[in-house]
């Protein structure tokens, strides 16, 4: 038994329920196929738990697969990038697509230690990129901000 | 037959238009660039593409995601080469000889001939694709509800249970997808569900933004969490490029044959390129005339891996395109694209669109030869690209991501979605999830819960009709094999790497 499936179970569970409870609330014709599928989550689940203590019982261990899981991870450099990513995405919201998207591309490149020719290559050849195939080519209109909109 | 030729001949005019060559030549570069990426993989570029290709005539869009998935195919195979590092677990088997051959200052002629025997096992992958689609798609037009409904089970019967560690995982991970397509409006009852108040969920969870989420975003975050190494750098390449007529004569048999093995594996739901390349790299050191190169540089090693890999192409689209069925997440993610595009797998594929279909056909067989001339010529360029750090990797695929999610709707609330499903497809795959099952079951939901609804609304209610044609109980039987092939499949797995 792996230490990581007593939180899988426990999450899936917790959708289970949480969904349960959503779909109460629907008229009874809309309830019926949603309930199945959780139904069938819910047993999937009930099943796997048993599968895992039935090995738990068999071997009497339980291992702790989050240090394999998560062998070599450095949460500064993963939970930097991932703020990163936020960050672009609120920046998006009040400066526009470009600009978030220099700031973002910078930041990022930097903080993974590129060199500064590499960064600035990186970004002009992916604005010309994007500004060519989505601007001009597919002509999405990409955010402006609400600070240039 | 003669409109079926002149559909094949009409499909070829359609695709030689300067603008489809174009994207082809386009999309196969971007393809080999992913291929020769490690970490990267082919259906993280389809997924990453998809949005691009909204704006193109569906034909046109279809060839882009086959451009590059053929290309990612073959482009694996140029670092498995070069720097010993399969860009794609397909060219695994590939890395054993070329490397060696690369070691002897003879990486022109392992380039040559993985670019080669990409290109013969991927354009007569192509002549399975026109022989066994159509007839396929004949069998899919006596669907009717109740099957249609068995249909979507099996696909996620398949998918989970081969590609998955745990079956019951991949299971859960298929049922998630499902629970996931219900989001939005009830399509019989006009009732919202789990909708969280968000005007953007009335037409459910955008299907592109899960795919870019669960495989280019989930991608970002796996490399984002570990040291960022330095690639070892390429091998000169310092022989010529080319084969003498001899070695093409010697090579054809090893050829042939992978062909006829990566197309049977392609058509096996979940099997897939890894399996190939492995069971075409052993028969050809079984059947060998020169066994004792093996291990050594083989050029029948290259070529048996290569063009196995590549006949999957053509094979994995079969299922596809005719049942819905992808068997991997390449072949899924392309079918997310399809369905993007307006398009349902099955027969109306051969009926009512088949100058399409036929087009993308052709543009398939055209796509190898671009492979060939892209990969004979541009080898050197994309052996540099190969050493492209992670830390440049990670924002700019961040940026592709974003603005591909936002291109779908105009909608910023669709890009945090796929900021979600990237946080998703990176926990499912530390937790040996399935990212392609959860597709799978995001796309197959609709078709499955309107084939139940509507049975049980035609027949009262009364549950038997999921059981009354022998087309069902056919289904049925394919469902139940479906879950029990894992074992087989993990027992074949087992015995190829054994060799």
């Amino acid at each position: 038994m792996k230490k990581s499936d007593l939180g899988v179970v426990a999450i899936l569970y917790g959708i289970v329920i949480w969904f349960t409870v959503m779909t109460l609330d629907f008229p009874e014709e809309a309830q019926t196929y949603p309930l199945c599928l959780l139904a069938a989550i819910g047993f999937l689940t009930t099943l796997y738990l048993v599968v895992q203590i039935l090995r738990w019982k068999k071997t009497g261990e339980v291992e702790n697969d989050m240090a394999k899981s998560f062998e070599g991870f450095l949460p500064a450099q993963f939970f930097g990038s991932f703020l990163l990513c936020v960050g672009y995405l609120l920046a998006m919201h009040f400066c526009g697509y470009y600009i978030a998207s220099v700031a973002y591309l910078a930041l990022g490149l930097l903080f993974l230690k590129v060199p500064l020719k590499h960064v600035g290559i990186t970004i002009v050849f992916l604005m010309i990129v994007i500004y060519v195939v989505f601007s001009m080519f597919l002509r999405v209109p990409l955010p402006r901000g609400v600070l240039f909109g | 037959m003669l409109d079926t030729l002149s559909l094949m001949g009409a499909g070829f005019v359609h695709a030689l238009t300067p603008i489809n060559l174009l994207a082809m030549f386009l999309s196969t570069a971007f393809g080999v660039s992913i291929g020769c990426l490690p970490g990267l993989s082919a259906a993280m570029g389809v997924a990453l593409l998809l949005p691009v290709t909204f704006g193109m005539d569906p034909a046109t869009g279809l060839i882009v995601l086959g451009g590059i998935y053929c290309g990612a195919i073959f482009g694996g195979s140029i670092s498995a080469i070069l720097i010993h590092t399969p860009g794609t677990p397909a060219s695994a088997a590939t890395a054993i000889e070329g490397y060696q051959m690369t070691k002897q200052g003879r990486a022109a002629k392992a380039l040559t001939v993985a670019c080669f025997a990409s290109f013969v096992g991927g354009l007569l992958s192509c002549i399975s694709l026109y022989f066994f689609a159509p007839p396929l798609a004949v069998l899919a037009l006596k669907f009717k509800s109740p099957e249609y409904f068995w249909l979507s089970l099996f696909g996620l019967t398949v998918i989970a249970g081969v590609s998955s560690k745990s079956l019951i995982k991949g299971l859960l991970s298929g049922f998630l997808g499902l629970l996931i397509s219900t989001i939005g409006m009830d399509p019989m009852e006009g009732v919202e569900r789990y909708m969280f108040g968000t005007s953007t969920l009335y037409g459910g969870v955008n299907v592109t933004c899960a795919l870019i989420g669960l495989f280019s975003m989930s991608q970002v975050l796996i490399l984002a969490e570990k040291k960022i190494v330095q690639r070892a750098k390429a091998q000169k390449i310092t022989d010529k490029f080319g084969l003498t007529g001899a070695e093409v004569r010697r090579l054809t048999p090893t050829m042939v044959r992978s062909w006829v093995i990566g197309n049977i594996v392609g058509i096996l739901p979940g099997a897939g390129a890894t399996i190939a390349c492995f069971m075409g790299y052993n028969e050809a050191k079984r059947w060998s005339k020169h066994k004792e190169e093996f291990g050594k540089g083989s050029i029948d090693g290259v070529a048996g891996s290569e063009a196995a890999n590549n006949a999957v192409t053509g094979g994995s689209l079969i299922p596809t395109l005719t049942l819905g069925i992808p068997g991997e997440s390449v072949t899924a993610v392309l079918m997310g694209g399809l369905i993007i595009h307006g398009l349902q797998p099955g027969p109306e594929l051969f009926t009512t669109y088949a100058p399409m279909t036929y087009t993308f056909f052709a543009g398939f067989v055209i796509v190898q030869f671009l492979m060939l001339a892209i990969g004979f010529f541009g080898c050197r360029g994309f052996a540099q690209i190969s050493r492209l750090s992670d830390a440049i990797l990670i924002p700019a695929i961040v940026v592709l991501c974003v603005v591909g999610s936002y291109a779908i709707h105009n909608n910023i609330v669709e890009v945090g979605i796929m900021v979600l499903f990237g946080v998703i497809g990176y926990l499912m795959r530390k937790f040996d999830f399935n990212a392609a099952a959860m597709v799978l079951g995001l796309i197959l939901g609709p078709i499955g819960e309107r084939g139940l609804r509507r049975s049980l609304l035609l027949s009262d209610g009364d549950p038997s009709v999921l059981f009354s044609t022998p087309l069902c109980w056919m289904l049925i039987a394919l469902c139940v094999i479906g879950i029990l092939s894992p074992i087989f499949m993990n027992r074949l797995e087992k015995k190829v790497e054994k060799g």
